[in-house]
């Protein structure tokens, strides 16, 4: 298997470094886990791919916090009722005898990540993820009350005064109130909101209650607003194991090196290609790195695919930017796959692919077959074991049990 | 699917004229609960050719066709 993580076509420049400097790949991350973590300040960005993950954002997010809002049947549209063992969804009422859906509803999952993995790379990551959404939000809320990047920076360089005090404290208040809404409409998909309102204003909550709101709160604000990428970078597995589905024609964010280098710097009109006497014979990249001031992991898309880029396309939408500015041709930084960078064909259509999509298909229909043909109710028969028969008068009587239960 | 009380009609079939008794009739069973049931049953000896005999059981719904079961059972009789 060709391992992506450390691509071999690109030329990286962090390559040349680590060899200078005489680290492995190992060392440095080694290094990075006992290192002091350098802070990543996101630059903000527009552009298509921006608004899309914003579009995704607010429809995922609005999901999660109007659900437990939402009527249906008179009750709460989605409600986890543990303490009834009855788990309500829309029209449908689940049982704990229902527990096989979960176990279809988990292995649909699973296999929609390998589909879409190996079809499109880490869309997951950087469009629909939790952790992507959450931090985008927190980092939203971070523009708005402490600027762009490079004030953030100053603001974080500079000695703590009364002004930077109250910008800190209005900043993490805000995060705090909005992590502890989340930590409330978690709960609410176990106790209904609007009781969960009543208690909460009638300091009524429970201890369990109040414990998730809490620990749930407390998650968002820890993961969202401190450690960012490092949860991506560090905690989640399936970012680590990613590159085992990924193959040649895997949708990737990629830099078209043959475009771009060599790179740096020139004057807006220079006919950057041509080469000779006192002329540069540039590539597209400017070296402006603007790539690396967006990304929210902090890598430089430069140097070829890395186990951290999220594929979140934030550095695709500012170098189009750049690129427009210039007078070139988008897409230095593209969607594009391995097989297209290196002038082959991509195949959509493959092997892989097609298996993944077949089981998938079949899970979903078993899935909605059995849901539609499930009957709400169960029927044991069990027969006494004392008395096998009676006769009475030529008539046999047969004692027999029958244990019925309905679940919904 | 639901989350209601259902009313339920018991039914035994696989031997001629056979006759199912329980105390308790019309079985009512509430959303979500288990209930055991006795019940007899009673067959002539005349229509039992074998030792055991299968039967079948069927839960309909009464206020819904649709919410129906079957269960297989065996019929335990003396040796004809
Ligand atoms: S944003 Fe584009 S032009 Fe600027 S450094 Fe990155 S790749 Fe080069
Ligand atoms: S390299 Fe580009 S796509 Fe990857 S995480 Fe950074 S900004 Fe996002």
């Amino acid at each position: 298997m060709q391992n992506h993580l450390t691509n071999t076509t690109a030329l990286s420049d962090g390559k040349i470094e680590q060899i200078k400097s005489g680290l492995t790949h190992d060392d440095e991350i080694l290094l990075s886990l006992y290192g002091k973590r350098e802070k990543v300040y996101p630059r903000e960005v527009h552009g298509i791919f921006a608004f899309l993950r914003v579009l995704a954002a607010i429809g995922l997010l609005g999901i999660f916090y109007g659900l437990p809002w939402l009527q249906w049947d008179g009750r709460q549209s989605v409600l986890l009722d543990l303490p009834a063992r009855k788990f309500y969804i829309f029209g449908l009422t689940f049982w704990p005898q229902d527990f096989l859906y979960l176990t279809f509803l988990l292995m649909l999952a699973a296999l929609g990540l390998f589909f879409f993995t190996a079809l499109a790379g880490r869309v997951w990551c950087g469009y629909a993820c939790p952790q992507t959404v959450w931090t985008e939000v927190f980092l939203w809320i971070e523009h708005m009350i402490e600027g762009t990047r490079i004030q953030k920076m100053r603001l974080d360089k500079s000695l703590l005064t009364l002004r930077k005090f109250r910008i800190k404290a209005t900043k993490h208040a805000l995060w705090i109130l909005f992590a502890a809404f989340t930590g409330f409409t978690f709960v609410s998909y176990f106790t209904p909101a609007k009781i969960l309102v009543d208690e909460l204003v009638n300091f009524q909550l429970g201890p369990w209650e109040t414990f998730w709101i809490v620990f749930y709160g407390f998650a968002t604000y820890g993961n969202a607003g401190w450690m960012r990428e490092q949860v991506c970078i560090h905690m989640c597995p399936y970012g680590r194991f990613q590159n085992a589905m990924f193959d040649d024609n895997t949708l990737i964010v990629s830099y078209d090196e043959k475009r771009g280098e060599p790179r740096g710097p020139r004057k807006p009109s220079s006919d950057h290609r041509r080469q000779g006497l006192g002329r540069q014979g540039l590539g597209d990249c400017i070296n402006c790195t603007l790539c690396v001031q967006v990304c929210p992991t902090g890598i430089d898309i430069r140097n070829g695919l890395q186990y951290e880029c999220i594929a979140c396309s934030a550095c695709i939408d500012v170098c189009n930017d750049v690129m427009d500015k210039m007078g070139y041709p988008k897409g230095l930084i593209r969607y594009t796959t391995q097989n297209a960078l290196q002038g082959k064909q991509t195949r959509i259509i493959r092997p892989r692919i097609i298996i993944y999509g077949v089981i998938l298909t079949g899970i979903i229909s078993i899935f909605i077959y059995s849901l539609s043909q499930r009957i709400p109710a169960g029927l044991d028969v069990i027969r006494d074991r004392n008395q096998l028969y009676r006769e009475t008068a030529g008539l046999i009587e047969k004692c027999l049990y029958t244990e019925n239960f309905e679940y919904g | 699917m639901d989350d209601k009380v259902h009313e339920y009609q018991l039914r035994a079939e696989g031997i001629p004229d056979l006759i199912l008794e329980t105390d308790q009739t019309p079985v009512v069973v509430d959303a979500g609960k288990v209930i055991d049931l006795p019940v007899r049953l009673r067959a002539d000896e005349t229509n039992l050719v074998k030792r055991s005999t299968d039967i079948v059981f069927t839960l309909t719904a009464t206020d819904e066709a649709e919410l129906k079961i079957t269960e297989k059972a065996k019929f335990l009789g003396p040796q004809p």
